[in-house]
Order: C-alpha cells, then structure tokens, then sequence
C-alpha cells in the first residue's frame, strides 16, 4: 500500500483552475520529483497535501487516513513536513532556536512542566537542544546556530529549512525548490548533505525542483506538471524523452503572454 | 558558572518590597504601588499575547469582568472572598476564549478591530444594565475581604499577585512556549509547517492573559470600593498597550518597566486630565522614532557612541 | 415600520458618510486609523466654535470645520503617518496614540462638560405617507447634507484627476508611480480628504447631539463594522456596508433600546469576520 496517495485532487481559486484531478501515489522509501514550468501549480500542489490549501475536491491519503482537511499542524504532526520555497525565517531569532522549535513537534503541551520547570521538562529541553545540534552539525551549519537567522545566505537558510523539517522526524519530507538561488558551490554541498541523510535515515522525500539535473540525479519517478495538470509521470529516462513534457517547456515561451 | 549577582540582587530588591509599607510613607504612595502592581500583573498577561501577533487593544475588558464578576459573587450571591476571587479569573477566562476561539483566527487590524469593540460593547452593556451592573454609575460599598481593611494589606495582596505573574509570564517566555509564540508571531506558517497549532497557542495566552486581568481586577474592586465602566475604557486598553510598547517587547521587563515608569510618571507630574494625552504622545514617539522601547535607549546609546 | 424606514435611511447615510474617509484612508494608503473617529469629533467641535462663540453663519461653520480638519489631515499624513510606513502595526499603533492625544487634547481645550450647539434647523415636515408621518426638518438636512457629501465624494473619486490618481495608488502604487501619478502628495491629500469627511459627518450632526471629547469613540467602531461589512478595500462598499448596519441598527432600536442597537453593530462585526472577513465587496484579508 502507497503510503501517499492523491486522487483525483483539484484546486480552484476562484475562477483560476490550478489543479486539475491530480492523481499519483507515494511509496515509503521512495524519493519522487516534481517538475513543470511556472505556474503549473506544483507548490499549490504542496499547499493542499500539507494543508495551507483546503483542496476543492479529491482527496489525499497517508496510509489509511484522509487528510485533506486537516490543519496544517496536524498533518506536520502525522509526519507530513514541508519546506518553503519563499524566505520564512525570522530573522532576528537564532538558526538554532529554528530547529529546537521544530524539534518541539513530538512533545506533548507540557504546560505545567515549563511553569515550575520541572527536572523532566528540562531534561527534554536539553534532549531538544542535543539533537537541534546534531541536525545542525548534519547541515554543516554548527558553526552558525548561534547567528541570527537575518545572516544567513540564501543556501544556508534552505540547509536551515531542511534541518527544521528533519527535526520532525518526518515519514514524507516535501521540500519546495531547496536548490532554488543557490550557487554552484552550494549545490554541489547541499545535494552532498542531502545524499549522506537520506542515505542514514530512510524517509521518503517528494522534491520540486527546477532544476533538471539535481531532479534527474535524486529523483527514482519524477511527475509533470503544467497547467496545473499532471502530463507525464515515470522514470527520468522516460519523462525526458515525452513529447509532451518537452513541449510544455518549449512551448512555454508562445504561451508567455497567456 | 551562574552569576551570582543576579539572585542576591532579586533578593534584596523583594526584601525591599516587602519591607515597604513598614518604612512610614504615605498612604498614597502605598496607593500608588498597589496601581501599579495591578497594571504590572495585566501588562505581562497581555504580552505573552502580543507575541503571538495578536493586538488586544480591549484588555481592560478583562479587568472590568473579574472586577464585577468578583464584585457579583460577593453582593450578589453572598460568596465568600476568595472563591470569589478566583472565580472571577475563570469568568474573565472563560470569555476570552469564548471571544478567542472566533477571534483570533484573523489578525492584524481586523483583531485590533474587534477588541476595540469587544472593549466598547462591554461598557455599554454595563453601562445599560442597571441590574445587575448598577449602569453608568457601578456599584458601590464593596467589601474588604476578612482580614483585608489595611491599604498595606492590600499592597501584599497585590505584590503577591504581580511577582505570581511575572514568574509566570517569564517562565512561559523562557520555555518553548515563548519560542512558539515568538514564532507564531513573526511567520506563523513556518511555525504550523512544523507541527505548532497556532490557534491552541493563542488561545491559552488570550486565555492567560485574562485570566490575570481578571483577578488584578477583582483585587481593584475590593480595595477600591467602587467600580464603574468608565473605570475600563479603550484608554485604559491603550495605556496597557502602551506599557508594552514604551517599555519593549523583548523580554519580560519590557512590559514591567513600562508600566512602572509609565504608571508614576503622570502622577509624579500630577497630569489628570492630560494622562491618555501623555500616553498617546509617549506611543507616537516611540513608533516614530525608538522601534523597540525605552528598554532600547542604552543600545541605542551604545551604537551612537561606536559611531564616534 | 415608515419610522424603522426613515431611522434606517438616517443611520445609513450617516453611517457611509463616517465611513467612507476610513476606507478612502486604508485603501489609499493601508493605514488603519483609530483616530478617525477624533476627526468626526473635531468637526464637531469646529462647528461649536464656529457657530457659538465666533457667531459665524451655520454654513460657513460646516465649511470652515471642514477645512481645519482637512488641514489637521494633511499635518498627520505628512509628519506622522509618513515616518512610520510599511512595517507592520506601526501606523495602527501611531493612530492608536494620535486617537489619545485628539481626545484628551480636546478634554483639555474644550473642557468636561457637554457643548450644544443651536438646533439650526427649526420645525417639522409633515409627509402623508401611510398614516401620515412626521420628521424634524432638522433629520431632513442632515440626510440631506449626508447625500450631499456623499454624492460629491464620489464625483471627485470617479471624474476628477485627483480622484482617478487616488483609485490608482488604491489599486497599484507602482503602477500609478510609472504613470506619473504623484503618489505622496495624492497620498497625503487623500488621508487629508479621509479626514474631512469625518469631520463633515460631525459637523452637520452637530446641531442634533451633545458634543464631548470622546464623541468620536462609538462612531469609529461603527465605521469599521461598516467597512469590515463592505469589505476592507472597497469605497462602493462603504455604500453596501452602511445601509445593512443602519437598517439593522433601526430595526433594533424599534425593538429594543438604544444600547442594544450598539451592541448589535459589535455582534455584526464578529459574524463578519468569521464568516466572511472580506466583507461583501472587499479584497483578501
């Protein structure tokens, strides 16, 4: 059994179609790409599986359960985290206190327990802040968890952004463009790092991405979309090679004014 | 290794609290601290949901309900104080998530909005009922509490009230809590994207924040004698903001020095009429010119004088 | 129920005209001013002074509470409001304060006790409609003078320059910059205008009330229930949002007393925003 699956999902806004009966599923393990041209509604696409858009029909399934619907928190907490494409850092707060509060997803309220400070709240505290270090440590961003996260470049706020869902401890981990503004340099270490942890913890990841060769390189399925329709869904080998998939990126340029 | 001065410092400075009434001033400076203790309990609970983003500019609605909720318990239904007391800060508690669970799903001005009208209905409505509320002009001959009658009473009762608050508030602000409203504050969907149910969050901080509005005014009520609408306004809501917003958000003290300096200064300089007007243009000035409140002043200094 | 009919009409046109400056402000410039209703308060009050103890004529007295709260407008936008664009609630915060230091400004200035000013109007209008109903002159003119400002509002906003650069800066900054359209002083003269009719409101509902300093608390939280109904960014819904609240408000007020027509005004702001926070016309949140 998939562990997620999409059926027939659509999305309006207003008159605006962006999704159109998306249909695909998810193994556990699997790493899955998602690629079209602007505007084909692949982050709407992200909005409504983690629950920032409340889909206008169709449904997604973790396992057994639809969670179409539900607030976003809940599903993070199912274990369906996502990354942002846009900045959403706050700047003025540390990278590290960035990954102690995602790191807060497995803990319980615990009012009473950090009003009186008790030993077993502290004691997960300092387990939060050890494993905040280590994630850090595993994106190569130790030396900067005391920095303010305003500081950071543009591929260290995503290294950052993929800390933080990993801190969840996730089952699917969506990352949204993570290689989007990134130089050569940082590239070529991001997908490092992200190699080494998907080698260490198997989780499976659903990517967007733009760019072809990381997509192509990572990625065992990818998906197409455009137009907010999925047009070709297979191996790398085999959506380079679809006709329509090429179209939908050369066309791209008659269809600018659309 | 802990610093030690920061401990010994607090200890002096409770022993010099509670030495206070002892030391022969006036019944009026006592008068003066119980105020702003009072303030200092409701200006921490309304900051810990200023974090969250959320701009309550109808606090002293809170006030005024465990004022005659307390006030109603006692008369009314012949309770005696202290079940009084703390029920009056599960009443104020109750209606802030009543009005939180619809309210605090918008933000911004739409939020600022709809206190600002909750805080204006609320007076009406008192101010129309004649009964119970005694309308426009309150109720009158209420009771000390047995064993209060003293003005120093008063000021423990208050002092007690307040350091409770703070210890709270500064609590919840150093444990994840804090971090999660923060965060909720600033991006607050990068804060569901990693598990943190916003509305939960806001809703117990509007919920604690009431809660202790409401017993600081259950304490107003019984040592003041008197309460009437026109003692909860929108400019006692805007002073509390103003604390907060003079005084700095960053961390606990801002709201304690806000409402310190902000709550003796008008009487130092015996502004009666003129007090909403000092508050407003103390507000204007900070906005326009110290982003973050006089608990910036010696950064600011400092950065001037690097600049040299 | 011609009585409910003729409250309704009263309130709402009222209602629009308080309103439309508080819309004309937030979709001019995205500022939230709490301090409208201090304007409202100071037309009032200008009239006061106009009419009472400088002996003026009624009309000039409108004209002239007009123009000062015009001006007391423009001093704001371009000393106060400009300081403090973009971030966050920094202007709301600003009118927060501005909204204090109007209405204890005047507390000082005008003092505590209640100002009338002559009823200007005298005698009633009797109309055969139904039973034959009767109406102060006095309400006419006011509905009247209401229409009136109205109306000419929407002349300027729809077929003037000024007006025309004002829906520009409404709808695209950027694009009514590259159009040529100067966006600071357009800005500044549309907070200004806001304003004015704020202070028009309290200047031609001056003669029928009781003035005091913080006559402007409950007419400010009327005009955002009646923009927040309309929707936030829409001057025509201004139009839409004052008839529901003041045909509402009527209704209540002949079933019940005055407070509760208020209260109904808060009850309608709440449904609104959890139903539908864009209001009927306006645009997300």
């Amino acid at each position: 059994m998939a562990l997620l699956r999409i059926e027939n999902l659509c999305k309006n806004f207003g008159g605006l179609r962006a999704l159109q009966d998306i249909t695909f599923s998810v193994g556990s393990g699997e790493v899955l790409g998602i690629i079209g041209p602007n505007g084909a509604g692949k982050s709407t696409l992200f909005n409504v599986i983690s629950g920032f858009e409340k889909p206008t029909s169709g449904e997604v399934f973790l396992g057994e359960q639809d969670i179409s619907g539900l607030k976003p928190s809940a599903i993070a907490r199912l274990g369906v985290v996502r990354t942002w494409q846009e900045n959403k850092l706050v700047k003025d707060e540390t990278v590290k206190q960035h990954v102690v509060l995602s790191c807060g997803i497995s803990k319980g309220f615990q009012f009473l327990g950090a009003v009186f400070n008790t030993s077993s709240y502290g004691s997960s505290r300092k387990a939060m802040e050890e494993k905040a270090h280590s994630l850090l440590e595993s994106v190569d961003l130790s030396s900067l968890s005391t920095s303010r996260a305003g500081e950071l470049t543009h591929g260290q706020q995503r290294l950052l952004g993929i800390a933080m869902g990993l801190a969840c401890e996730p089952r699917i981990l969506m990352l949204d463009e993570p290689f989007t503004g990134m130089n050569t340099q940082e590239i070529r270490f991001a997908s490092r790092v992200l190699t080494r942890i998907m080698d260490e913890v198997k989780f499976t990841l659903i990517m967007i991405e733009h760019n072809m060769r990381l997509v192509m390189g990572f990625c065992k399925r990818i998906i197409v979309l455009d137009h907010g329709i999925k047009i070709a869904e297979g191996s790398p080998a085999e959506v380079s090679a679809n006709k329509d998939v090429i179209q939908a990126y050369l066309g791209v340029s008659k269809h600018a004014g659309a | 290794m802990k610093n030690i001065r920061k401990p010994i410092a607090i200890s002096i400075g409770l022993i010099l609290l509670v030495l206070l009434p002892k030391a022969g001033i006036s019944n009026y400076t006592i008068h003066l601290f119980i105020i702003t203790l009072l303030n200092i309990t409701c200006t921490v609970g309304l900051w810990l949901i200023v974090e969250t983003g959320q701009l309550s500019i109808g606090h002293a609605a809170f006030m005024c309900i465990g004022a005659y909720a307390s006030t109603l318990f006692v008369l009314k239904l012949g309770l005696p104080f202290w079940p009084s007391f703390f029920g009056a800060g599960l009443v104020s508690g109750f209606i802030a998530v009543c009005l939180g669970i619809p309210s605090l799903r918008v933000k911004g001005a739409y939020f600022a909005i709809l206190t600002f009208g909750f805080g204006e209905a609320l007076r009406l409505i008192i101010s129309a009922l004649v009964n119970p509320f005694g309308g426009v002009n309150g109720i009158v001959g209420i009771p000390n509490p047995k064993g209060f009658g003293s003005v120093a009473s008063y000021y423990y009762f208050s002092l007690v009230l307040a350091l409770l608050s703070i210890y709270l508030t500064k609590r919840l602000h150093s444990s994840h809590w804090g971090l999660n409203f923060r965060f909720i504050g600033h991006e607050d969907s990068l804060a569901e994207s990693v598990g943190i149910d916003i509305m939960w969050h806001k809703v117990i901080a509007f919920m604690l924040a009431a809660i202790l509005a409401g017993l600081a005014g259950s304490i107003f009520a019984h040592y003041h004698h008197y309460i009437a609408p026109d003692f909860f306004t929108f400019y006692e809501s805007v002073s509390f903001i103003s604390f907060i917003i003079v005084g700095g958000t960053g961390n606990v003290w801002g709201p304690i020095t806000g409402a310190i300096v902000l709550t003796i200064v008008p009487e130092v300089l015996e502004l009666k009429e003129s007090r909403p007007l000092f508050y407003g243009g103390l507000i204007m000035a900070v906005v326009m010119f110290l982003q973050n409140g006089i608990v910036d002043i010696p950064n600011l200094i400092q950065r001037k004088i690097r600049w040299r | 129920m011609e009585q409910i009919f003729l409250d309704g009409l009263q309130l709402s046109l009222f209602y629009i005209l308080v309103a439309l400056g508080l819309a004309m402000v937030f979709s001019i410039l995205d500022i939230v001013n709490f301090a409208h209703g201090e304007f409202y308060m100071l037309g009032a009050f200008a009239v006061y002074y106009a009419v009472q103890r400088w002996h003026l004529p009624y009309v000039l007295g409108v004209i002239a509470a007009f123009l000062f709260v015009f001006a007391v407008g423009m001093f704001c936008e371009r000393f106060l409001f400009r300081r403090v664009e973009g971030v966050g609630y920094n202007a709301l915060v600003l009118s927060i304060g501005l909204s204090l230091v109007l209405s204890s400004g005047a507390l000082n200035l005008f003092g505590t006790r209640d100002k009338a000013v002559d009823t200007v109007v005298q005698g009633v209008l009797r109309l055969s409609i139904g039973e034959g109903i009767s109406i102060s002159w006095e309400r006419v003119t006011i509905m009247a003078c209401a229409l009136l400002f109205i109306g000419l509002t929407f002349l300027l906003i729809h077929h003037t320059k000024l007006g025309r650069a004002m829906r520009a800066i409404a709808q695209n900054k950027a694009a009514a910059m590259q159009l040529g359209v100067d966006i600071q002083r357009d800005s500044m003269l549309g907070f200004a205008l806001g304003c004015g009719l704020a202070g028009l409101a309290g200047a031609i509902i001056a003669p029928a009330i009781y003035l005091y300093p913080s006559m402007g608390l409950v007419p400010c939280i009327k005009a955002f229930v009646v923009i927040v109904l309309g929707g936030m960014g829409s001057i025509h819904g201004v139009v839409v949002g004052g008839f529901i609240l003041g045909f509402l408000e009527a209704t209540t007020r002949f079933l019940t007393t005055g407070v509760w027509a208020d209260f109904v005004a808060f009850l309608v702001l709440v449904a609104v925003l959890i139903i539908k926070p864009t209001g009927m016309m306006g645009q997300k949140l």
